[in-house]
């Protein structure tokens, strides 16, 4: 029996690791994997969807810096441009960065980490898969019939009177909410119930509390946007008049109903990924996560208080002064428990022995990044700025430090921190830490650039600006090029590395939390029986062996060494 | 038989169960998660309807009917139906298999009388000539209650299907979870209905 092969993996012992019985070869064909209950499979089908639609986002996305390398018209006319930078915002946003991590990475780690054999409700984690495939395919059909234009808010009157295909785009999104909805259910049973015996609650990793959290928001805030966008459908289709002054109705009613989701789901996009940093910071600093309670704690308390902010988006629409004091306030005090996580992330890494591996490099870019996103919404929530900064790429910046260099980064970190169980191969470090740095460069001169310019009083959403705002542009494009870059090789890398990567071993990075203790790559059913979980972060657990290029438990030297 | 003579196996199985009828107290918490969600689109669009009556001048807008009286009767089926979905449980609980089946046959024709009530209602608002379009009383009156049916007709599904398991003895005083789920999704049903039949009642 190699030593690779722990006590808690399932198939055939003696079998070199990659060659047995895991979730990637218990069956085969196509229909096993489009009817599959298995949550891996799940997550790997989430997984390349998501990917698909950061590509679809991603090229609108370079569509619009190109279009903005000069004044006035570059490559197409307004009413395009106008699509461009609309589908760029709905894709990213509805397809990839809401479902993102808590679908693609959640859906295979989360019952590895609580060692069970999968979710609470697999056929209802299959269908929320399917309802993801059919509001995408909603979105690819809006897209052919000529796009959309309103930006990715929707705001009345606009959304209501134009001729582009509103509707359609608007019924994907409600499908994706249902999506959304069944999957925070599936999770927020699943870590009710399946925690292992002596995984208490403050004995979770913290990505639970992380997935929790997110699962909590996902469950109450989206139907709000599905009865929003219900109310749009209506106007539109009906004729209804209750975002038309004319008829008695309120356009700011529809941003009032808008943001009471859409903030909360900025929310839905954060947590997770502040879930991944808890969970590469700790392994690669060998050193236990500082403050457990109150990252976990701050989990909740950016939940809830999320809930509370909406009105920040709206300081401009004519709201009280009351009102904008309050949003304005709360807007201060939801920003605390972000700053709590990063300081106690600061505190592991402080004399720890920091490991510079892909993953943590990510990590230490979303610190970075993420810190700027974080204070520069400091910026937005003072009242007397945001009426100079709001509706500016001042505010285009923030959201993307936040969104991209939070999220996407801790993406990328959460990607290549559990891509060698995913897949059991390793993938170059040499290329990593490239492909890392050309998006962490090219990130920071797209988007700091934008912070300037939006001080400067360039709008967001313009199709034609000043010349004095040209070099800017020019350079914030540049940057978006040099990302692309970064990420083209990041494909290729991590591609080569499933037809030809290093086999890796059960646990590469060392880490302690469940999901490593099965084989390299885990097999069907997970673990032949539940395993005993330990303290998800204490590092003596573990020691490296070199003859497999791996980590092995300690407790299960002595078996392995005796069995040969 | 007496609720101390527990059977050690469900009376009848049908068919497979599911992993999460293997995890004890999952089904009912999903459907507590889901009742949750639900209740949020609720409040939402009461939300709605305050926001907008708030901003309105003449609330109803002159010459527009007032709410109909079998609206009461809509709201009386509905508590009935949680009445007989609560006996239901109860047989179940002591192991009264005829009782089970009564019951949930009542709820569901109950439901489906709730369901022909406010099919009436809509037709006798649209004989006054008070349709969603005409203006934003009306559309708002027909939202909450089409939000609401359309949650009562997604209902019967699962009425439906305990109804048939009932007859085959599947609740008993040792598993009656589906039994309980249907039961709690319907006290929410008749919860959301009493708030919005206030809400119209107080609003016009």
């Amino acid at each position: 029996m190699s030593a690779n092969h722990t006590t808690y993996g399932g198939g055939t012992p003696g079998a070199p690791a990659w060659e047995q019985d895991n979730y990637l070869n218990h069956t085969h064909g196509l229909k096993s994997w489009l009817t599959t209950l298995d949550h891996k499979r799940i997550g790997l089908m989430y997984l390349i969807c998501i990917l698909a639609s950061f590509l679809l986002g991603g090229l609108f996305a370079l569509l619009v810096r190109t279009e903005h390398l000069t004044p006035g018209r570059t490559i197409v006319d307004a009413d395009l441009y106008n699509q461009y930078f609309t589908l760029h915002g709905a894709v990213m946003i509805f397809l990839f960065i809401i479902p993102g991590i808590p679908a693609a990475l959640g859906n295979f780690v989360l019952p590895l980490m609580l060692g069970a054999k999968d979710v609470a409700f697999p056929r209802l984690n299959l269908t929320s898969w399917y309802l993801w495939v059919i509001g995408a395919i909603f979105s690819v059909v809006t897209i052919a019939l000529g796009g959309v234009d309103t930006g990715w808010t929707f705001y009345t009157p606009y959304s209501t009177t134009t001729a582009t295909h509103v509707i359609p785009v608007t019924l994907g999104v409600f499908i994706l909410g249902f999506s959304s909805i069944f999957t925070g259910l599936n999770f927020i049973v699943t870590i009710h119930k399946l925690r292992p015996k002596g995984m208490t609650w403050f004995k979770m990793p913290l990505f639970l509390w992380a997935v929790y959290a997110t699962a909590l928001i996902q469950v109450l805030a989206t139907p709000v946007l599905g009865i929003t966008l219900l109310l749009l459908i209506a106007e539109r289709a009906m004729g209804i008049g209750i975002f038309d002054p004319a008829l008695g109705g309120d356009p700011v009613l529809f941003q009032h109903f808008f943001w009471f989701y859409s903030h909360p789901a900025v929310y839905i996009m954060i947590l997770p990924a502040m879930g991944v940093i808890s969970e590469v910071i700790a392994p690669f600093s060998r050193k236990t996560i500082f403050g457990y309670k109150f990252i976990a704690y701050s989990s909740i308390a950016i939940a809830a208080f999320g809930f509370l902010v909406w009105g920040h988006h709206m300081f401009t629409s004519g709201q009280s002064a009351l009102g904008n004091m309050l949003f304005s306030a709360l807007t201060f005090s939801v920003s605390i428990p972000s700053a709590i996580k990063v300081f106690n992330w600061l505190s592991t890494m402080y004399k720890g022995s920091i490991s510079l591996k892909t993953p943590m490099l990510y990590a230490l870019a979303f610190m970075f990044l993420f810190g700027i996103g974080g204070l520069t919404g400091l910026f937005l929530g003072a009242l007397a700025v945001d009426v100079h900064l709001h509706d500016t790429y001042f505010v285009v910046a923030h959201f993307h430090y936040v969104m991209f260099g939070g999220t996407v980064i801790a993406f990328l970190a959460g990607l290549h921190y559990w891509w060698p169980k995913m897949f059991g191969r390793m993938y170059s470090e040499k290329w990593g830490a490239v492909a890392c740095a050309l998006i962490f460069i090219g990130f920071n001169v797209t988007f700091f650039t934008q912070f300037v310019l939006g001080s400067q009083g360039m709008p967001r959403r313009y199709y034609n600006y000043l010349p004095m705002y040209t070099s800017y542009h020019q350079i914030s494009t540049v940057g978006s090029y040099i990302m692309g870059l970064g990420f083209v090789i990041c494909a290729i890398y991590l591609a080569h590395s499933l037809l030809a990567g290093k086999k890796a071993a059960a646990n590469p990075w060392g880490s302690v939390t469940l999901e490593w203790r099965t084989p390299p790559i885990p097999p069907h059913d997970n673990f032949d029986k539940t395993p005993l979980a330990g303290d998800p972060y204490d590092y003596s657990q573990v020691r490296w062996d070199a003859k497999t290029g791996g980590y092995v438990w300690v407790d299960e030297q002595s078996s392995a060494a005796v069995a040969g | 038989m007496s609720s101390t003579d527990k059977p050690p196996l469900k009376l009848v199985q049908t068919g497979t169960p599911s992993r999460s009828e293997t995890i004890p107290g999952a089904n009912l918490l999903g459907t507590i998660v889901l009742i949750g969600s639900l209740g949020m689109l609720f409040v939402a669009s009461m939300v709605g309807y305050f926001y907008v009556r708030a901003r309105a001048v003449q609330w109803p807008p002159s010459g527009m009917p007032g709410m109909p009286a079998s609206l009461w009767v809509s709201t009386a089926l509905l508590i009935a139906c949680s009445w007989t979905i609560h006996r239901a449980v109860l047989a179940a609980r002591h192991d009264r298999r005829d009782s089970v089946l009564l019951h949930t046959r009542l709820t569901l024709g109950l439901g489906l009388a709730f369901l022909a009530a406010q099919c009436w209602n809509w037709w006798e608002l649209v004989g006054a000539s008070l349709t969603p379009q005409v203006n934003l009383y009306g559309f708002t009156f027909y939202m909450l209650t089409g939000l609401h049916a359309g949650h009562v007709i997604g209902g019967l599904i699962p009425l439906a299907i305990v109804t048939r398991k009932a007859q085959a003895g599947a609740y008993t005083s040792f598993e009656s979870t589906g039994l309980r789920q249907c039961a709690l999704y319907w006290h929410f049903l008749d919860a959301v209905w009493i708030v919005v039949f206030l809400v119209l009642l107080l609003g016009s």
